[in-house]
């Protein structure tokens, strides 16, 4: 095990190797804060240009692609609110308010410092614990899978600001968005109109665009004409102090450990995991008022949550062949490309790939790291430009974005259709959060748990009958609880 | 007499020139390929077909002395890239790769603004049999296990499935033995291979060679096919019996294939088959057939659109019967 490792980082010691990490990850981190270029979509552009590489290369400069994406997102979060990759979503909560506070800086730093630790985090567990993740991998069957979704949507009610009824609202809205489509088992036609790019139901990465992008660039439109002048006074980089890090340790590690476990069972991925970090960090802390008005804990969780799935997706990919995300479901594409069959003989048959793929995991979050010090700058300075000019440029990558998502104008359709939704909703005080979570986890729910009623013979005690579940059945019956309770006891303060 | 000579010469080339021109009807044809050829892919990147056409590209860039690069035109069960294809400008220049079932399964089990008709056919280049698979904790030895445990056991045992094709042919399984078991349908072929190593389901469906890592580990067993599996490279796996040896009258193999706009020049398509077949047998792609399981066929465009309709056919006759 450690002389594998030994042997994967002394591959990395190649300069051309070191290069091409550092290439990626740099390519990485600019892809990410573009809204609407993902990372799925950079490393399938650059698969047919690794061709003539070896294994290696070729993986290691998509390893750093995909180690990038996850912080670049998050710059894009915070200095315009809107994330650049689904996974950053989260982070914009918290991320903007700071940058409206005139923190811009020390929220990039904190971003910067949670995704690094996040991805720290996570590589140790990930190399420590190759069989229990593997097991989680496995062990996580589509009941358990349903009951992380329903937790998750569960816990949006806590982001819900003001209104618990119009979080509520929105949530349903999103469920309802999320049953168009094709049935996941018995393939009736919902809400099709007879269209067939409808039987694939709304693309979420169209809905993100739509909600985060458009709607975002019409609801700012009076920022127009208004540089951000209150930013002025902190440009340049502010990394959070040591001291700081540790008084927030908890942030960090809830979101590392919740990014490598969720990050490994196959079908949740990073954009579910961010917010169940966010939500657990913010229900245990002594100021969850906080939350959504530039805490920077709200920063720190899902930051290292979602460089925390790097490690968590490498398991299951590299030990049993099965993608955690998009991305490795490229990368596993790209093993077979290469001459390497992926699947639970690769360890065994090319251990010396398997090694310095993870060693390489490592060498990328820390270029991360060090490309973050000195691109933040850069990327404040976006924000002291004039909205007129920033809007027209996100608005272009928005549909370039959404047309790439099946290289069709479809989904650019319904990414405007939703953001002029996105609009009036957000307006009328409907959080938009709400909406993209119950379109994120509402099919992962669906599906997962029709399949689990399907293989239990429709026995609902499936849904139970192992500890973890009862766990979670548990605590999502608290929570409503607990919400219920709150209700009736505003009702009563104010009467 | 050397005047007569060089007449004769000239007027050779020229009768040589001319009948070129007449057999390629047209300068820019003769030039064909002369730019970019989009290859529509209409699954995600990453899965199986998108890796068999990534591993088709590099012999068919030599072959056409172009580059082809692959759109991922993603949804609706590869719908919606047909469609695009179906209606895109019939130069040549964009053809689709898919899978025959893929693309007849959804013509059998709903009417979509295209038909096989709506094409012309380059050909075929990579044939794959399904295959049924089980965990080696099951008790299953072969596919006769299964179907006898299924009869003492109605309604018990689950078939994992994804996409219409194997749906279909569970059904046709069903239908035809009188069994009756569970068909979980799952998204896509991770979650179903998810599902089998994770020791969730009795019996799943898959393209060969998928899993075949885990066969060779030991931890999953073949139990049949839907055809012969002759062209696989995993020797053992060379003689797995076939639904009809159990007495299941069904055979298909799915084979990716070529596919362009129906209004496409005749003399485009063939350069186009010619381009096709040279990369199918190409030694790139044998290569790639090596890693991935399977050596590489060629398929006539003739031959493969008679598959395409024969297919259609045996799929559309399962749905009418089995399928309420």
């Amino acid at each position: 095990m450690i002389e594998g490792l030994i042997g994967g980082f002394g591959h990395l010691a190649d300069p051309t190797n070191i290069l091409l990490i550092l290439a990626g990850t740099a390519l990485g981190i600019l892809v990410g804060a573009l809204p609407g270029l993902s990372s799925p979509m950079a490393i399938t552009v650059l698969l047919p240009l690794t061709y003539p590489f070896e294994p290696i290369p070729a993986l290691i400069l998509l390893m750093g692609v995909y180690v990038g994406t996850k912080l670049g997102g998050s710059f894009s979060a915070i200095l315009l609110r809107t994330p650049g990759t689904p996974a950053a979503a989260c982070t914009a909560l918290d991320g903007f308010p700071m940058a409206e506070k005139g923190e811009a800086a020390r929220a990039l730093g904190l971003a910067t410092m949670g995704s690094t630790c996040g991805g720290l985090i996570s590589w140790v567990i990930a190399v420590t614990s190759i069989p229990f993740l593997a097991a989680v991998a496995v062990e996580a069957k589509n009941a358990d899978i349903a009951l992380i979704g329903l937790l998750g949507l569960v816990m949006v009610s806590a982001f819900a600001r003001g209104s618990m009824l119009k979080g509520m609202i929105g949530v349903m809205i999103g469920l309802l968005i999320a049953s168009i489509g094709l049935d996941p088992i018995d393939a009736t036609e919902r809400f099709t109109f007879d269209i067939p790019q409808m039987m694939e139901g709304i693309p979420f990465t169209a809905a993100l665009i739509g909600f985060f992008g458009i709607a975002v660039v019409l609801s700012d439109l009076k920022l127009v004409g208004k540089a951000s002048e209150m930013i002025e006074k902190n440009v340049g980089l502010q990394l959070p102090r040591f001291k700081e890090l540790l008084q927030r340790w908890q942030a960090i590690s809830i979101g590392g450990i919740y990014g490598v476990i969720i990050g490994a069972v196959p079908g949740v991925g990073a954009e579910s995991a961010t917010w169940l970090a966010y939500a657990t960090v913010k229900n245990r802390s002594k100021t969850p008022e906080k939350f959504g008005t530039g805490e920077p804990d709200g920063v720190l969780a899902p930051e290292a949550c979602n460089n925390a799935t790097t490690g968590g997706t490498m398991i299951p990919m590299l030990t049993l062949g099965l993608p955690g995300d998009g991305s490795t479901a490229v990368m596993l594409g790209a093993l077979v490309l290469h001459g390497v069959e992926p699947g639970v003989l690769l360890m065994q048959q090319s251990g010396d790939l398997v090694y310095t793929l993870l060693a390489s995991l490592l060498v990328a979050t820390i270029f991360m790291f060090l490309l973050a010090l000195g691109a933040i700058k850069y990327f404040v300075l976006v924000l002291r430009q004039d909205r007129s000019y920033l809007f027209p440029f996100v608005l272009v990558l928005a549909m370039v974005g959404a047309y790439a998502i099946s290289n069709t104008l479809f989904p650019v359709y319904i990414a405007i259709a939703l953001g002029v939704v996105g609009y009036v909703l957000e307006s009328r005080g409907f959080p938009l959060v709400t909406v993209v979570l119950g379109v994120i986890l509402g099919p992962i729910i669906e599906y997962n748990a029709r399949i689990a009623m399907v293989i239990s013979g429709n026995d609902w005690s499936a849904f139970v009958s192992t500890w973890p579940r009862g766990i979670m059945m548990g605590l999502t019956v608290l929570l409503v609880l607990r919400e219920i309770q709150k209700a009736f006891l505003d009702h009563r303060q104010k009467r | 007499m050397q005047n007569f000579k060089t007449t004769l010469t000239t007027l050779s080339i020229s009768a040589i020139a001319m009948m070129a021109a007449v057999a390629f009807s047209g300068a820019a044809q003769a030039k064909f390929p002369d730019r970019t050829i989009h290859i529509v892919v209409p699954w995600k990147a990453g899965g199986g077909t998108d890796t068999i056409a990534r591993g088709f590209q590099k012999g068919f860039d030599a072959a056409a002395g172009q580059t082809a690069v692959i759109d991922n035109v993603n949804g609706a069960k590869s719908i919606t890239g047909t469609l695009k294809v179906s209606k895109a400008k019939a130069d040549g220049y964009t053809l689709l790769l898919n899978g025959s079932l893929d693309t007849t399964s959804n013509l059998a089990m709903k009417k979509l603004p295209y038909t096989l008709d709506s094409f012309k056919y380059i050909g075929g280049f990579y044939l794959t049999p399904t295959w049924f698979l089980t965990n080696v904790k099951r008790p299953y030895k072969d596919f006769g296990d299964f179907l006898k445990a299924a009869k003492a056991n109605p309604g018990k045992l689950t078939m994992g499935t994804a996409g219409s094709t194997h749906t279909l042919v569970s059904h046709a399984i069903k239908g035809a033995t009188g069994l009756d078991f569970k068909i979980v349908p799952f998204s896509g072929g991770a979650d179903l291979k998810k599902a089998m190593i994770g020791d969730d389901i009795d019996i799943g469906q898959f393209h060969a060679p998928v899993m075949l890592n885990e066969i060779k580990a030991g931890l999953i067993r073949p139990l049949a096919a839907t055809q012969s599996m002759q062209g696989i490279s995993y020797a053992p796996a060379k003689t797995l019996k076939t639904l009809v040896e159990y007495g299941i009258d069904l055979s298909l193999a799915g084979t990716r294939g070529l596919m362009v706009p129906k209004s496409t020049p005749d003399a485009i398509v063939a350069k186009l088959e010619a381009i096709a077949k040279k990369a199918a047998l190409s030694d790139s792609f044998a290569s790639f057939g090596k890693t991935f399981g399977f050596a590489p066929v060629w398929v006539s465009g003739k031959d493969y659109k008679k598959q395409l309709h024969d297919e259609l056919v045996t799929l559309s006759a399962i749905k009418a019967k089995y399928i309420k």
